[in-house]
Parts: structure tokens; C-alpha cells; sequence
């Protein structure tokens, strides 16, 4: 009986051992080494390590001002606010968007009320109404986790009220919700930018919308108007 | 060999191919009334949750329109939802045309509907999707070279409504829809050759043809 190097030499199999092609024990280990290398390529290839600062710009919106005036304190945690995430699945993921968050909010609250300021304090009084924004969540999905076409982003608001006085206001919680459509062309990140940048413009419209039917806040327009 | 194969497979498929019929559906409530200097919206939604309208097709709508009367006044949808933000936004706008008498209580947005002159504001919805698919194509390659063979179609179908708003009156003016079928072919010997039936397209050049005919727009 041949043995079964010389049977694979002479054609009788299609899968030829490495052993058998010399300096078997060479062979074996670089074969190993091959597909370990190739394995991990695979694996950090479905990984990602993503850093994206969200750049939005919204239109100068058409609202009629409030007869109110209004200060806005923005806590460290909103005006730097970044997006963390790192898991087996998705990688890890660094979303900035503290600059583009405070330029919204500025926008839309600086044409809303008739007099309106930034404040270095929430305590700080000199004012009618004290504004104090916070992102409770915030999300994002792919195209290849949810099959449609686009990337879908979600930030959740919380505007937390209070009078001049100190009086705590019933507060006021949104989502903006943003899409984006997969370039042809164009990278994932320009996709989820693009997405997330949606979102906070969804989210200054409903700002602009909301905030003013909003009950404490429409009472004390309607007071200070009569 | 291989020409007497493709020969038989491409004549075939472009006797019976790309088959498409359109269906046009108008509806129409009130007698149009457009005036020199007036000026329409396109606009691009969908009732469907979290998607947003097929903005390539009401940007086909609009050039369309634009290639059939050259004179007519198209706001690009883009600058008509920035001019209005808040208010045309995704989630912000009028789902129907009842709840523009709200909207014009602001004096801001009735006067930036007269600055645009805007006189029909018309809403598209809808979409083209794939309905069913036959067939397969396997492509393979190797060191003498590579090539695909097997066969494809599919059916398509872009269904699509107009609602046209008329400013002045806050009212229904007129419905149009248009669905069009069709059927795409692929056949594949060494190279795929696709046959395309063109669906969006048909619909698309259908709807801006009605739209015309509506707003009484000279070709």
C-alpha cells in the first residue's frame, strides 16, 4: 500500500496535507499561523473604532417671540456631551456633539423669548424663567442592523424648569429623531453624521414647537403678555 | 457556441421585456385658479413610521415639470422646508390640509406663504419596491477568466399619490395617482445584460404629465 503522501502526489486526492508537500512540522505551523492571522484580520475587520463630532446648522426659525425673559444654563455634562459606547458587536464609538447641542439650543431659544441669555449658574435669578437642558439618552442604528437603507439616530431631551425664584417647573421631555440615507460613495461615518445631525435639527424644530405649548411656560407668556 | 446560446436568450428577452403599464388615477375638487407670479411646493413624505419620503422621485416630479413648462415656478422642497423650519419638518408638518388654518393664525408663516407666493403646495407619497423575483445568476472566476451565467426578472412597482393643497382656500384641490408595473430582465452569458424596465421613471414622467394637465400649465 502506498502511502498516503504518495497518493496524494500521484492525483488520487484532491486534498494534499501539508505534511506531505515537506518539512512537515514548518508547513503545519505556518498554516496556523496563516489562519489565526487571517482570523483576527476578520475579526478587527467587523470591528470599528469610531470618533465623530456632529456639526449641525439649523435655519433661523419663524416663531413669533414670547413675551418672556429666559436664561439657559447648560451643565458640563450637556455642553461637552459625548456619546461613549464599546461592545464585541459594534466597536467602540466616541460621538461629540456638546458645540452643535449648545448652537440649537441657542438658536431656537434666543428667537423664542423676547430677552434671553446664556447663565453661569442655575441659580442665578435676574430672569423670568431658567432653562436647564439635559440629554437623557441618546442612539443610533446602522443600516446593517435594521436592514432598511438609512442610518436612524435618537437623542431624548429633558428641560428642566424653574421660575427666577427657584421654583421648580414640571419638566418638559422630547426626542429628536433624525435619518440619513447610505451614500453611494460615502462612508458610514458621513451616513451617522449625517443622521445625528438630523436628529438635532428635528430636535431644535420641536423645541421651537413644544416648548412654547408646553403648560408652565405657555401660562407665564400668556401672564406676562396680558 | 456561445453567440448561437446568447443570441436565442437576448432576442427573447427584449421581445418580451421590459413590459411596463401605468394606471392613472385623478381626483379633482376644485377648478385650478393659478395666476401669473404664482409659485408651488413639492413635498415628499410617507405613512410609513420612521421613513421619510421619496425625495428622488418628487426631485424627478419637479424637473419633469420644469422640462414640460419652463415658466412655471417650482420651489425646491429643500428651500421651502428651511424657509418654514419648524414647520415642515418631518415630524412637525400638516398631515392634512385642515391643519393649515392653525399654521396660518402665525403671521410669521402666513406672511412667508405670500413672500413665496406659493399658491398649490402638493404632497407626494409613496414608493417603489420589488415585488417578486425569479432566476439567479451565478458569476465565478478563475485563472482562465471569469463570466456569469443564468437568468433573472423581477417586477417592480412605484405607487405613487399626489395631494394638491390649495393656499388660498386651505382645501383639498385635487388627487393623483399613478402606479406602474414592470418587469425587468437579466439574462447572463459570461456578461450580465440588464434589461430594465423603468418603473420610477414611468410613474414619475406620468405624475409630472398630470400635475401639468391639472394646473392647466401650457407644454
Amino acid at each position: 500500500m502506498d502511502h498516503p503522501c504518495q497518493q496524494a502526489r500521484d492525483g488520487l486526492s484532491f486534498k494534499i496535507p501539508f505534511r506531505c508537500t515537506g518539512q512537515p512540522m514548518m508547513r503545519s505551523r505556518l498554516a496556523v499561523f496563516l489562519l489565526a492571522v487571517v482570523f483576527a484580520m476578520v475579526l478587527t475587520g467587523c470591528q470599528k473604532n469610531v470618533t465623530l463630532k456632529v456639526q449641525t446648522e439649523i435655519p433661523e426659525p419663524l416663531v413669533t417671540k414670547l413675551p418672556l425673559s429666559v436664561g439657559v444654563y447648560y451643565p458640563d455634562a450637556f455642553r461637552r456631551y459625548e456619546y461613549a459606547e464599546t461592545t464585541e458587536e459594534r466597536g467602540t464609538w466616541r460621538i461629540e456633539s456638546g458645540d452643535s447641542q449648545v448652537r440649537v439650543f441657542n438658536r431656537i431659544l434666543s428667537d423664542l423669548f423676547s430677552e434671553f441669555r446664556e447663565l453661569n449658574s442655575p441659580q442665578a435669578g435676574a430672569v423670568e424663567l431658567i432653562v436647564v437642558p439635559e440629554i437623557a439618552k441618546m442612539q443610533f442604528s446602522m443600516p446593517k442592523e435594521t436592514g432598511f437603507d438609512y442610518f436612524e439616530a435618537w437623542v431624548e431631551y429633558v428641560v428642566k424648569l424653574q421660575t427666577g425664584d427657584g421654583e421648580e417647573l414640571p419638566s418638559w421631555r422630547f426626542t429628536g429623531y433624525g435619518q440619513a440615507r447610505t451614500g453611494r460613495f460615502a462612508g458610514f461615518e458621513t451616513g451617522l453624521a449625517d443622521s445625528l445631525s438630523d436628529a438635532l435639527r428635528n430636535a431644535g424644530a420641536q423645541l421651537a414647537t413644544g416648548l412654547p405649548a408646553h403648560p408652565p411656560v405657555k401660562q407665564r407668556a400668556q401672564r406676562t403678555g396680558l | 457556441m456561445i453567440l448561437r446560446l446568447i443570441c436565442p436568450v437576448l432576442v427573447c428577452a427584449l421581445l418580451s421585456g421590459c413590459k411596463s403599464h401605468t394606471v392613472i388615477d385623478r381626483h379633482q375638487e376644485i377648478p385650478v385658479a393659478m395666476e401669473s407670479g404664482d409659485s408651488i411646493v413639492l413635498l415628499g413624505r410617507s405613512t410609513r413610521l420612521a421613513e421619510s419620503g421619496d425625495h428622488d422621485f418628487v426631485e424627478c416630479v419637479g424637473k419633469a415639470l420644469e422640462t414640460r413648462n419652463a415658466n412655471l415656478d417650482i420651489i425646491e422642497e429643500n428651500e421651502f422646508v428651511d424657509a418654514m423650519y419648524p414647520w415642515f419638518e418631518n415630524t412637525t408638518a400638516p398631515t392634512e390640509v385642515g391643519m393649515l388654518e392653525p399654521l396660518f393664525k402665525n403671521d410669521a408663516i402666513t406672511n412667508r406663504f405670500a413672500e413665496l407666493a406659493i399658491k398649490y403646495l402638493i404632497w407626494i407619497e409613496g414608493r417603489t419596491e420589488t415585488l417578486e423575483s425569479i432566476g439567479g445568476i451565478t458569476c465565478s472566476i478563475g485563472p482562465g477568466g471569469g463570466g456569469c451565467f443564468g437568468y433573472k426578472s423581477w417586477d417592480d412597482e412605484a405607487d405613487y399619490v399626489a395631494a394638491i393643497w390649495d393656499i388660498d382656500q386651505q382645501a383639498d384641490a385635487a388627487r393623483i395617482g399613478t402606479r406602474t408595473n414592470g418587469t425587468s430582465y437579466m439574462p447572463a452569458v459570461i456578461i450580465p445584460i440588464p434589461l430594465l424596465a423603468r418603473v420610477k421613471y414611468t410613474a414619475c414622467d406620468a405624475m409630472a404629465g398630470q400635475i401639468s394637465d391639472y394646473l392647466s400649465l401650457p407644454e
